[in-house]
């Protein structure tokens, strides 16, 4: 047993082997009993670590989170961010109905975008994500930050988009939002 | 290029009367099969001689597998039938497994029991998980996220590659040298 041909095994564990190099390799199994124990075990491995990572102990969650965070970050951001991101969105949009319907009309006194200097929604939107953070300790994601800036663009341009003449918010705000962050 | 593509290869052989194909089908799936009957058939002793029940079975439907399902498909559900068959033959009489088979299916079966591991080498116990977890926990951060991107996320060489921002050679090499790293301290546990 040569550890080429033990590597080889392991590709061939995780099935990485092109469809015409499968058979040498198994070949080369097929004749060696170390490399066959070695074929075993490192199936072992996988079966004991996916039994590991099912709810109750998560081994497999730390070296994720200390060894990549960029990657996870990316990961857990598109599962994280985006149901609360759409909370906040809905709840920004609710309350500015609301306040809208409640405040008497008045005309914009100086035509053109106006920056909205403070976001009324912003209680009712989620906790900010900034505050999540990875078993390790580390921030998985800053964004708390990006999230009010978002609504802030949300709320004026619903204030705006009456005089405007929009119907309603572009779907692509909050893609563009997300993207450029 | 894929895992189901290595099952297709054994399988061809093993329908071409290769027998020790089967061998390294057995290798590979015996741990899977024994926790899944196990959670059928709880005593030890009895999973395992289901399982090898279940691999006896599939061995001898082999021939008429076509491959319309993936391999472990196919097995899994043998697994599970053989299962819920011996839960119900066990609530009639003892588990004599293979003794009703004529003699030409007993010698076969008694080579397939040499293929399969020992019982407490079979089963994965906690002495061998612990092992597994603690190895794991003390390899260096780019092996251990390699080897966990791959055996708990899934992920292709090319999916790990992308997400630790290295060639596909060294993610290749990093697992082997995890899984190496992890054997040697796995061998001590599996050779007494």
């Amino acid at each position: 047993m040569t550890i080429v041909n033990q590597e080889k095994i392991s590709i061939l564990v995780d099935g990485e082997f092109a469809d015409d190099e499968i058979g040498e390799v198994i070949d080369t199994l097929m004749r060696d009993s170390e490399l066959q124990r070695a074929w075993s075990r490192y199936h072992l491995i996988g079966e004991a670590l996916r039994a590991d990572s099912l709810p109750g102990r998560a081994p497999a969650a730390s070296p994720i989170d200390q060894g990549r965070d960029s990657v996870v970050s990316l990961a857990d951001r598109r599962r994280s961010y985006t149901p609360l991101v759409g909370l906040a969105i809905a709840a920004s949009v609710a309350a500015l109905a609301v306040t809208l319907a409640l405040r008497p009309y008045q005309q914009p006194t100086e035509p053109g975008f106006q920056v909205a200097t403070s976001v009324t929604t912003q209680s009712l939107a989620p906790e900010p994500i900034d505050s999540i953070r990875s078993q390790s300790g580390q921030a998985v994601v800053a964004v708390g930050a990006f999230d009010q800036r978002l609504n802030g663009y949300l709320v004026n341009f619903n204030e705006q988009r009456a005089r405007l003449g929009v119907p309603a918010v572009h779907p692509y705000v909050r893609i563009v939002g997300f993207e450029a962050e | 290029m894929g895992d189901s593509n290595t099952d297709n290869e054994l399988v061809q052989r093993v329908q071409k009367g290769d027998k020790s194909a089967f061998d390294l089908l057995v290798l590979k799936y015996q741990h899977r099969i024994v926790k899944l009957v196990s959670q059928y058939v709880r005593e030890p002793a009895d999973a395992l001689d289901v399982t090898q029940e279940a691999f006896f079975k599939a061995y001898r439907a082999l021939p008429k597998f076509r491959g319309d399902s993936a391999f472990y498909t196919w097995l899994y559900r043998i697994a599970i039938n053989t299962a819920k068959n011996q839960l119900v033959y066990m609530s009639r009489r003892p588990l004599e497994v293979g003794l009703e088979n004529d003699n030409g299916e007993q010698i076969e079966l008694q080579e397939m029991q040499k293929t399969m591991e020992t019982p407490e080498r079979l089963l994965l116990t906690n002495e061998i998980r612990e092992t597994i977890i603690d190895s794991i926990d003390k390899l260096p951060d780019d092996l251990r996220t390699a080897i966990t991107l791959r055996e708990v996320e899934g992920m292709s060489y090319v999916e790990i590659a992308a997400a630790m921002d290295c060639p596909i050679g060294t993610v290749r090499s990093r697992i082997f040298r995890a899984r190496e790293a992890i054997e040697l301290r796995l061998k001590p546990l599996l050779e007494h």
